[in-house]
């Protein structure tokens, strides 16, 4: 076209540099949300492991099951855990403060569940 | 084409400057920054997925351990190569390291991120059966 002469030069560097800004920016979010799922998947582990503690006590010391499951979590972990005792099975409840600084602002803490009990004698004449 | 008068040139000396394609130079010079932005941002997922493999793992191996049982290979197998698998047992508890590296470099750089997942479980109490 006459008299639209356009100067390419630069057009594409503003371009380049906002999309670079916002892939970086995304990169960061990425690293972040990992962070929080790798924390997320300790804490499960952490409450089945606590579950499991406690739930080796239903069969002949029930009473003490929250209480070892407590003890075991402190020791291990030095986390203090919510037990709820039920007749076959113990439930574990933990939280700990979300690692990332950045996303502590949406998500302040983190939890995880486990629930442990013992295994029926039918349930395993199915594995059988 | 644009005609644009030079620095330091005479008054009818003009320099001719030609603009056209530069968008296209420009591009394929970003091209390279974009892909280093993309493939970091794969090698950090490719991490993250190991690291849960490692974590869930080391739980798997901490609770086999906890019953009594040896580590069976099918265990080893699942695990990422040269995974070095470490059994500190203690009174009550055995924890189970696992350690491996992964390469978070591209080719031209590589890093090697050393990756270490640990669990721990109570040991089972292990009863003779009679009869």
């Amino acid at each position: 076209m006459l008299g639209s002469t356009k100067n390419e030069s630069g057009q594409i560097s503003i371009l380049v540099l906002a999309i670079s800004l916002a892939l970086l920016a995304g990169t960061c979010l990425v690293g972040a949300i990992a962070q929080v799922v790798v924390a997320q998947q300790q804490l499960n582990t952490k409450a089945e492991s606590i579950a499991l503690a406690g739930a080796q006590e239903l069969e002949f010391n029930q009473s003490q099951a929250c209480y070892v499951a407590k003890e075991f979590s402190t020791t291990n972990y030095g986390l203090i855990v919510d037990c709820i005792l039920g007749p076959e099975s113990i439930a574990i409840l933990i939280s700990q403060p979300n690692p990332n600084r950045f996303l502590r602002t949406f998500l302040a803490s983190i939890y995880a569940s486990s629930r442990a009990g013992i295994v029926a004698e039918n349930s395993l004449d199915s594995v059988d | 084409m644009s005609r644009d008068e030079g620095v330091g040139l005479g008054e009818r000396k003009h320099l001719v400057q030609r603009t056209h394609g530069y968008a296209i130079a420009e591009f394929a010079m970003a091209i390279p920054a974009f892909l280093l932005i993309v493939a970091m941002s794969i090698s950090l997922i490719s991490l993250t997925v190991t690291q849960i493999k490692l974590e869930s793992a080391a739980a798997l191996g901490a609770r086999i351990i906890g019953r009594g049982d040896p580590i069976p290979d099918s265990f080893r197998n699942s695990l990422p190569d040269g995974t070095e698998i470490i059994v500190k047992p203690e009174v009550e508890v055995v924890e189970v390291t696992l350690r491996t590296s992964k390469n978070f470099g591209l080719a031209i750089f590589p890093y090697e991120l050393e990756l270490t997942a640990s669990a721990r479980a109570r040991l089972e109490p292990v009863f003779e059966e009679f009869g």
